[in-house]
Parts: structure tokens; sequence; C-alpha cells
């Protein structure tokens, strides 16, 4: 047995000794003229193409760049490695092939740099094939409207900023608010979904993206899910082409015809990284030094986020695009031109996360333009309703501040809000299956909580799941697979909820 | 207005065309006259490379050099000439030879901006990287 095994590698390598075939090919050659900052200037090279790979060759072997300029009689090109064994007139040869990543079903569970290396510590990737890093997004006639729900996890979103598959939505905020938060716990929720995930680290702290590759891999979340790692010590031109990278890697999942999830951890970094490549490049600087084509920029990048439609594969890829705001300032340039391109944003407010609302979604300034309609009948059943109350209890709570005499009705109305607002909090890394959300909401919006107290409404929550898990599994089922409620269902839900209320103590007489 | 190293070299060139002996220091010394009212001799390397690339382009010259682990022998090295010949179109070849151990054998060709890698040791290269990846 391990004679024979012995064997077949012998037999592999002389096979592969057999296979290989040296060619002597003619190379354009071209000679340093300029050298500094991650940003060559070469001469020669007349044959260069946009975004080709060239090769500095050093004395301590060879650096990898990318064409990003084509001049009159030289070149400009970002380094992509260290170049500080580059010479001036060291020799540069262009390698005839756009820039590619390695793509295959290796990648998944691994820590990859936007080129494909290993970040890991473990083996290379064995590539299936090279994906282009830059690629024009699928037009027309490839695609289709969002019609399956990205279930987040998340009850603020799943409930009133719907995402579907193949949607763009921005995550948008200040720092330190939770925005990558949302992002993780909305991967972690993509267990058993038939969703691939893969998280674009741009110019994060190295310790934080460690954290986050462990509480992964604690969740079990690794098994589907690829972590593009370009940090803050990496050069410009790395996380320049991160999310490009990470995208070619989601779209060898999606002409697989499966559903990918991709996150870009943030696109303001991304921004900011490419301003300075493009201001050492020399190109014209425009509004807050930003060259003209920092719209482009981003645009190329998020159309590439589709629905194809059955004949092209039915796969999708869904991003969820970071954005952070100084000061709350949305109306900057980044992010104004983020918003104007994705199909909707998730706003997290400072106000709200310091009091104590987490996540701190406002429900007011979120939209999702598309997700609605990828939203499951009994969530949509559920969610209108709650949409509405949230809307009234907003602008009630405002007006109830300044007088106490109030009617009946408004009273009731504001009760009925601070219980949603209570329902809406959610602690991180523990995201919520879509059926037992949809009990929630319908206890809540069919006044089933109205004589829970406020501060016990968490722990209600958390009885009531556990209870109607063991009471009423059948209800649970109907809504995961028919997505449906009928009205023998929400008989029984009602019925559940107040046989679990009977056994409480702290009900309000 | 300021002048480029290659409009430099351009009006240069046409000055020159045709020129011999005398007229043509005559020319260079008008030349160089013009660039220190100017103040622009510190461009004339520039010039220089501008300079020659138009020269080889008339006089259809081409400046190759080959690399070798050992020197050529005569009859290899017209092989070589008229190999060049051949595909890059000139009429004019001017070879240089180099001598490197590094490459261990076979030889490494330049000319214009091409480069035909045909050494030893490039090979073994791209054959360790086939049997790594």
């Amino acid at each position: 047995m391990e004679n024979n095994s012995k064997d077949f590698i012998i037999e592999q390598i002389r096979q592969r000794i057999a296979d290989f075939k040296s060619e002597i090919k003619e190379q354009n050659f071209g000679k340093v003229v300029e050298i500094g900052d991650g940003i060559a200037k070469v001469s020669g090279l007349s044959e260069a193409m946009m975004s080709e790979m060239l090769e500095f060759k050093t004395e301590s072997g060879s650096v990898f760049g990318v064409v990003l300029n084509l001049e009159e009689d030289s070149v400009g090109a970002v380094l992509l490695g260290d170049g500080s064994a580059i010479k001036e007139g060291g020799e540069v040869v262009a390698l005839k092939r756009i820039l590619e990543v390695p793509v295959g079903d290796d990648i998944v569970g691994r820590v990859l740099s936007p080129l494909g290396t290993p970040l890991d510590g473990q083996e290379n990737i064995k590539a299936e094939k090279f994906y282009p890093v830059e690629k024009i997004a699928p037009g027309v006639i490839t695609r289709q409207s969002v019609n399956e729900p990205v279930q987040t996890g998340i009850k603020a979103i799943d409930a009133m900023i719907p995402i579907g598959r193949g949607q763009r939505e921005l995550i948008i905020g200040d720092r330190q608010i939770g925005k990558t938060a949302i992002a993780i716990d909305t991967i972690i929720n993509q267990k058993g979904q038939n969703m691939k995930c893969i998280y674009v680290a741009i110019g994060q702290k190295e310790s934080k993206v460690a954290g986050i590759v462990a509480k992964l891999k604690d969740a079990g979340a690794m098994e589907y899910t690829t972590v593009v790692v370009a940090g803050a010590s990496d050069p410009a031109s790395l996380l320049y082409i991160a999310p490009y990278a990470g995208c070619a890697m989601a779209e060898y999942f999606l002409d697989k015809g499966e559903d990918v999830l991709i996150i870009y951890d943030d696109l303001s970094k991304h921004a900011v990284a490419y301003r300075e490549i493009s201001l050492l490049l020399k190109r014209p600087p425009g509004r807050e030094a930003y060259p003209g084509d920092v719209f482009y920029l981003h645009s190329r990048l998020l159309e590439r986020a589709c629905k194809l439609n059955k004949d092209f594969g039915g796969g999708s890829i869904t991003a969820l695009p970071i954005i952070e705001t100084q000061a709350g300032d949305v109306s900057a340039y980044i992010p104004t031109n983020v918003i104007s391109i994705t199909d909707g944003q998730i706003y997290l407010e400072p106000d709200l996360f310091y009091q104590g609302n987490r996540p701190a979604v406002n429900a007011g300034l979120s939209v999702s333009r598309v997700g609605s309609s990828a939203q499951i009948k009994a969530m949509k059943k559920v969610a209108g309703k709650m949409r509405l109350e949230a809307a009234q209890y907003r602008e009630l709570a405002a007006f109830a501040q300044f007088g106490s005499d109030l009617d009946e009705e408004t009273r009731k109305k504001l009760e009925r809000g601070k219980r949603l607002m209570e329902i809406l909090k959610q602690d991180q890394y523990e995201p919520m299956d879509v059926a037992l959300q949809v009990v929630v909401f319908f206890s809540l919006i069919n006044g089933l909580m109205d004589n829970i107290p406020v501060d016990k409404i968490r722990e209600f929550e958390k009885g009531l799941i556990e209870y109607v898990k063991d009471n009423a599994q059948d209800v649970l089922k109907n809504i995961k697979e028919v997505k449906v409620m009928d009205e023998k269902d929400e008989e029984k839900l009602t019925k559940t909820v107040n046989d679990y209320k009977d056994t409480l103590d702290y009900l309000i007489k | 207005m300021k002048i480029k190293a290659k409009q430099y070299a351009q009006a240069l060139f046409l000055e020159a065309r045709g020129k011999e002996g005398k007229e043509l220091s005559n020319v260079i010394d008008k030349f160089f006259e013009v660039l220190k009212t100017d103040n622009n001799i510190s461009q004339i390397g520039k010039i220089i490379f501008y300079f020659n690339e138009l020269w080889n382009k008339e006089n259809s010259l081409v400046e190759a050099e080959i690399t070798c682990s050992r020197s050529l022998e005569s009859n290899l090295k017209n092989d070589v000439l008229s190999y060049l010949k051949k595909i890059s179109k000139a009429e004019n070849i001017k070879i240089s030879e180099k001598e490197n151990k590094k490459i261990i054998g076979g030889f490494v060709l330049k000319y214009g901006d091409k480069i035909i890698d045909a050494s030893i040791k490039n090979k073994i290269n791209s054959f360790k990287n086939s049997l790594l990846n």
C-alpha cells in the first residue's frame, strides 16, 4: 500500500517533468527612471497595457508592479511589494498578463492577501483558475431583480431595512459605533443559508482583523468565509486592489451559480489609498484632493454586485460596503458618492449608541430601496406594521416631551413604541433566526407585550423564544419552509404566547 | 514656454541631418550656445538619449546587447547578427557583447526595448516555479 502511494507520487512528478516545456519568448523590457513612495516610472516598455503586471528584477529576487499610467515615453506603475531593492536603471519586464488573483474552492476558510498569498501560515492556494482583478460588471441582459432575502439575523435590519441577494447596502456611521459588528453578525448568521462570504479588510489594524478571524472561527463561520486582508502596514497599492481582488474571488462562486456575500471594510480608507496613489502619479487633484475618477473607483466596484438570472447561472453577489464618517458628516465627498451608488444605507447614529440602543440603527435615515421585495411573506406581514409603529413613536416621542396630559390613544402608542425600541436591542454575535424574529414582532404588534414592564421586555423575549421553540415547533417550521403564516398559525402562536405569559409573575395588572 | 528635451533633440537632428565635417561641428557649437542661453545644459543627458533614438531610426540602426556565459565564436556571432536583422527588420546592427557567469549557459539578447531570455538560469527558474505550483 505504502509502496503504491510512493510510486504514485514519483509517477506524478515524472509526469510533470515530462510535461514541462520551456518557452523562449520575446519580452518587452524597460528601465526604471524614477522610484519612490511605492511608485515607479519606467522608460521603454513600448507595448505595455493598462493594469498589466510588471516584473522588477533586483538582486534579491523580483518585485511585481501594475501599470496605472501610460505616458508619451514612460509608464507609471505602482509596486505591489517592498521596492527598497529596486535601483534606478534597473531592469523591468512586462509580463503580458493583466493583474489576476488565484481562485478556487480552496480559498474558502483562508486568510489571504489581495494577491492570493496565504497570511494564515498555511500552504499556498491551489488555484483552479486565475480571475482578472478588474472586470466589467455583468450587463443588463444577464441580470434579474432581487428576489431572495439575505438574513442578517439583526432584528432592526431584517424587519425595517431588509436586504436582498444581489443588493448593495451601505453601512455608514462614525468610528467605534458597531459598523463592523453588523457585518460580522451577518456573516455568522449565514450558516446553513447557502451563502459564501468574503470579508475584505482595507487598511484595518492587523489586531482587529485577527480578532475578527478568531471570532468567525469560534462561531464556525470560517467554513464558508474567506478573509482578504490589506492591513494598515501594507502599501497603498495593495489597499487599492484589495476590494477588486475580493470581488474577483466572489465572481468565481458567482460563475458557479452560488450566492456570495462580500463586505468591504471600509471604502473610505480605500478612497484615501487611491488618492495617495493618484497624487504620487501626478494626476490632478479635485475636491478634498481626491482625483476626478474617485466616483468611478467605487461605482465600477459596486456594479459588480449583481443577481444573475437563471440563464446565466442564477448566482448573486451581495455587497455590504462600509463607510466611516467624520463626526456624523454624511454630506462629505466619499459618503455622498457611495450613498448614491448603493441601493440603500444603514445609518448608525452615535446618540442612539450611547443611549444603549445597540445596534444603533437609525430607522428614519436608513433605507433599503430594493430589499422589501425579497422579504419572506411572514416577515413582510409583521414588518410593515412595525415600521409604521416605529415612525409614529419617533414623532410622538419628540412631541410628548413637552406635555404630560396625553390622551389614551397617544399614551398607548408611546408605551408600545418603548417596547418596540427595547425589542430592537440586540447583543453582538447573537444573530437571531428569521422565524423567531417573526414570532417576537408578531407578539409586539398584536399587543401581547403591552402588559410586560419595559425593563423586563428583553428577559421576556428570551423566555418566549425558548418557550416557542419547545411548544410551537410546527409554526416555526411553517415560517421557515412555507414562508407564510396562515390564520391557524397565528391563532396557535397567540395561544402559545398567552400560555407563556401565564407562567410569569411580573405582568402589569 | 518650457522646451522639452525631446524637442531639442528633434531640432538638433533636423539641423544636423545631411551635414558633415566643419558644418556639423558648427551646428553642434551653436546648439550648445542655445542650450546655454536657455539654461538647459542639465538636460543634455536626456537630449542625447532622444537624439540617439532619432538617429537610429533614420539610419535603420538597432543597438543590441548579447550576454553569454563565455565569449562567442565568430560564426555564432554572425548567426546572431543575421537573426537580429530578420526579427528587427533593421539594416544595421550595432552589437555589444557581455560575459556573465551567473546565467550559467545559453544567452540573453536585448535589442531596442525587447529582450529574449534564453539563459539556463531562466529555464531553471521557470522549471522550479512549475514544480512548486
